[in-house]
């Protein structure tokens, strides 16, 4: 699927967080949304999920206008998202935290299975009816992903999935990451710029709201880092 | 043992989530004058650790002595605070409604009595926030919400709430989780320039570089006992660490 953004806007209150914000995300490639806290990405994200409801622009799937879509509409049509902070539901089992990503419409032909997930992840299928709450924050954080990948997406939205994750599964998950690539469209909001160097086809970088540079990976350069990414 | 210059003395603890059993027979020190990381896998029981440690879990078995012989075993959350042991958690929690000074000022306060939280505010307590303010680089927005400032900016905040209230224990849990590179450096400058003969700083992070920067030594925990102790130099050569936590590709990760 590929996406494209035209024109963006989104305001919270009177402050101006996201300036006509354009870019495409070609089918199955993986475009890294960079910048420093406090520059747009997560409102972002929550804007392409329909979280927060933009001001004006458009976003669409495929030629398919989807900005006045709920969310649980957006993941039908294959929008999948990991937001940051987990987000997983406390009170529910692993088992169940799963089985409510499984519950989209189309969830035939999922290119990524429960078992699959289990061999990045094996702490979840280890501890199956252990309730959500009750796991690490790192836990909680692979249970996130494994969630979304449930949705059976087309374009996976991933907000800093490595934060509080140990050393060996980030490099398990830029694996994973790797191995999507090519089955589905990612959006990878990231801070680590070396992790998301090694993932990213395309990048954009967002400064105070805008995106003040864009490009292919190899065009991602130390100038930008220094002025933009504060590397 | 039990000693004045311990700050954390932990001997046998357990701690156990129904049938689960999270920390099993865990035996700890921190001395007071370092900078003590805390890594291990996801799971391994480092955030029961510090829940053990304020009181916010309580513990089956073992004991737990804070700042020498304070045991801390039957004592509520808020006599282990008084005690001198200060938390940062995961995620920030910070009063947003608020702005940055008046959030400083709470915390200025938490330890006083409710009638001395409502006096006026004395000069000398103003400097005080005034120089936490400078030290976690948030001078000039004092007056701004807490709940408008990036991310990296509430982490600091939630610090300078902690170090205002002057306790001898600092518990940071993951500190420069999602921040950026630049905020992660100044974060390090932070954390390094708290040290002193007379506080200890437990930092619990999945950054190696900045645990390594930031840390005197390293208590790798997994599954809840210590799978070993030492520089992060020594550490990252094991091969069980490697194995269980850091991972072949650790080197570039």
């Amino acid at each position: 699927m590929t996406l494209k953004v035209r024109d963006l806007n989104q305001f919270y209150g009177s402050s101006h967080c996201l300036k006509n914000i354009n870019f495409d995300v070609e089918q199955n490639s993986c475009i890294g949304v960079l910048g420093l806290n406090g520059a747009g990405k997560t409102t972002l994200a929550k804007s392409l999920m329909g979280i927060n409801e933009i001001k004006s622009g458009s976003i669409s799937i495929d030629g398919s206008e989807i900005s006045e879509l709920a969310p649980n509409q957006r993941v039908d049509l294959g929008l999948g998202y990991v937001p940051q902070g987990r987000e997983i539901f406390s009170d529910l089992s692993i088992d169940e935290n799963l089985r409510i990503g499984e519950s989209v419409e189309d969830n035939s032909n999922l290119v990524i299975s429960r078992s699959d997930i289990f061999q990045v992840f094996p702490v979840l299928k280890q501890m199956l009816n252990r309730r959500g709450g009750d796991l690490s924050g790192g836990q909680q954080q692979q249970l996130s992903i494994a969630r979304a990948l449930m949705t059976n997406p087309k374009i996976l939205i991933l907000d800093e999935p490595t934060e509080g994750i140990q050393p060996s599964i980030v490099t398990d998950i830029r694996s994973l990451i790797f191995e999507l690539k090519g089955k589905f469209t990612i959006i990878l909001i990231e801070q680590y710029i070396e992790f998301a160097k090694a993932v990213c086809d395309d990048y954009i970088v967002l400064a105070r709201g805008e995106i003040c540079a864009s490009g292919s990976r190899e065009s991602l350069n130390s100038e930008i880092e220094s002025q933009f990414l504060k590397v | 043992m039990k000693r004045a210059g311990q700050a954390i003395y932990v001997s046998g603890l357990n701690v156990s989530f129904g049938s689960f059993s999270v920390l099993k027979n865990l035996s700890w020190l921190v001395n007071f004058g370092e900078i003590r990381g805390v890594i291990g896998p996801n799971g391994a029981g480092k955030t029961t650790l510090l829940d053990a440690l304020t009181g916010k879990t309580k513990f089956q078995s073992g004991d737990v002595f804070v700042r020498g012989s304070n045991q801390i075993k039957d004592l509520k959350e808020s006599a282990i605070a008084r005690l001198g042991m200060g938390r940062k958690f995961q995620k920030p929690s910070i009063f947003a409604g608020l702005n940055i000074f008046e959030n400083l000022e709470i915390a200025l306060r938490s330890g006083k009595s409710t009638l001395a939280s409502f006096a006026r505010l004395q000069p000398s307590e103003r400097e005080t926030i005034n120089e936490t303010a400078a030290l976690i680089g948030l001078s000039s927005e004092l007056e701004k919400d807490a709940g408008t400032l990036a991310h990296g900016q509430k982490q600091w905040l939630e610090i300078g709430m902690l170090i205002i209230a002057k306790p001898a224990v600092i518990l940071l849990d993951e500190p420069v989780a999602g921040m950026n590179a630049e905020e992660r450096i100044k974060t390090a400058g932070l954390i390094s320039k708290l040290k002193g003969p007379d506080i200890a700083i437990v930092v619990v992070e999945h950054d190696m570089q900045f645990v390594e920067q930031v840390c005197d030594t390293v208590t790798v925990l997994h599954d809840g006992q210590i799978l070993i102790e030492g520089s992060m130099e020594e550490v990252k050569k094991n091969s069980q660490v490697v194995d269980v936590y850091l991972g072949r590709d650790a080197n570039d990760a």
